[in-house]
């Protein structure tokens, strides 16, 4: 784009700045009527882009997004702070009395507080998130006095009571049979279910 | 002045994970989890249960019911309606938990992990519908409970736990 298309670009999206504005009347002056018909016709244009899309529209799973956005939001901020004339830095720091004063107190408290850092074998869990919007994750953590990962949902819709689990009691199940099927015994070795999975992933069970 | 301290607290980290990364002790056990011997067999022990507030006894064993009143202390009653051990568990395969025509937990084991965990992908379909997924690590003894929909006058749970080669 030549300055003087950026010009005109800016003149009819109404963002020169005073001193453009000077340059571009000269322009003008020259031509009003070509410039005034190329501005009538950018609007026109404007408008119909505008009528022709919704400008508001519901993202699909918002919310996996915005976990998926968060936590790449947050890689980003540690690879940013952490990499950053890293290599150049190392030595410098390392000679640092105060790095290692502050190291010397860090060991001292782990090794004093063994019970207070944080155990690496609880369960974490990484992102949760529902695709159905009308399903709700009111929590997913790690409960310290249950010693597990409690996830708890709402707004699910509720299994019909008539649904009888006990009839269909599962105690082991097995891949045998063509690829993809997945069969489901009860206490007596009986044949309860036999679930396949579609290309999608999808479980169908017969 | 917080970049400052957190520049504090990233060289402190630093040196702190080259001393334990050198240390004898934990290149001990790294060449172990290299070995296999270090990780048990991938058992999944999977149930579906039925939370309630019932007078009846509870059918679940004493250990998970302490964990479920811990985790759910609005349900007094925890009745088993089903279970199964999974011995066998590849990485990517799909694998369910107690399922049903109403509803399923599938798992997929995402890789080993130090300390005898897994990383896993957990997803709960209602008939066709997925409600729920997500990414997390699995510990032994430590088992992943999923409080899901109304049935009957209480809830169903779904619980996952892995377990040690016995």
């Amino acid at each position: 784009m030549t300055k003087e298309e950026e010009l005109i670009t800016r003149w009819i999206d109404g963002e020169l700045n005073p001193k453009e504005k000077i340059e571009f009347e000269k322009l003008y002056d020259a031509r009003p009527d070509f410039y005034n018909s190329l501005r009538v016709e950018a609007n026109a244009s404007k408008d119909l882009l505008k009528s022709s899309f919704e400008f508001e529209k519901e993202i699909p799973y918002g919310d996996f997004f915005n976990n998926q956005i968060r936590k790449k939001i947050q890689d980003d901020d540690f690879d940013s702070n952490s990499s950053s004339g890293f290599l150049f830095d190392v030595l410098a720091w390392l000679r640092s009395p105060l790095t290692w004063a502050a190291t010397a107190c860090f060991i001292a408290f782990i090794s004093v507080n063994p019970q207070s850092g944080v155990n690496g074998d609880d369960n974490i869990i990484v992102s949760t998130y529902s695709p159905d919007p009308s399903v709700s994750i009111v929590s997913a953590e790690f409960n310290e006095k249950a010693n597990a990962t409690v996830i708890v949902l709402e707004g699910l819709e509720p299994v019909p009571d008539e649904t009888d689990f006990n009839e269909n009691h599962i105690t082991s199940y097995d891949r045998k049979g063509p690829p993809g099927f997945v069969q489901f015994y009860n206490n007596n070795d009986k044949l309860v279910y036999i679930l396949e999975t579609d290309e999608y992933g999808q479980p169908n069970v017969f | 002045m917080f970049n400052y301290l957190r520049m504090i607290f990233f060289r402190c980290s630093v040196i702190v994970a080259l001393i334990f990364l050198t240390s004898p002790d934990f290149v001990a056990e790294a060449d172990k989890d290299k070995q296999g011997e270090y990780y048990p067999d991938n058992t999944f022990w999977g149930a579906l249960i039925y939370a309630s507030n019932d007078l009846e006894k509870s059918t679940v064993s004493d250990k998970l019911e302490k964990k479920l009143n811990q985790a759910f202390g609005s349900y007094s009653n925890f009745q088993l309606l089903g279970q199964h051990t999974q011995k066998n568990v590849f990485k990517e395969y799909v694998n369910w938990v107690v399922p049903s025509e109403e509803i399923n937990l599938a798992f997929e084991s995402k890789g080993k992990i130090k300390g005898n965990g897994v990383k896993l992908l957990l997803k709960l379909w209602r008939k066709k519908k997925v409600l729920l997924k997500s990414d997390l690590t699995i510990f032994p003894e430590k088992p992943v409970m999923i409080l899901g929909p109304k049935w009957r006058e209480g809830k169903l749970i779904f619980v996952l736990d892995l377990r040690l080669k016995s």
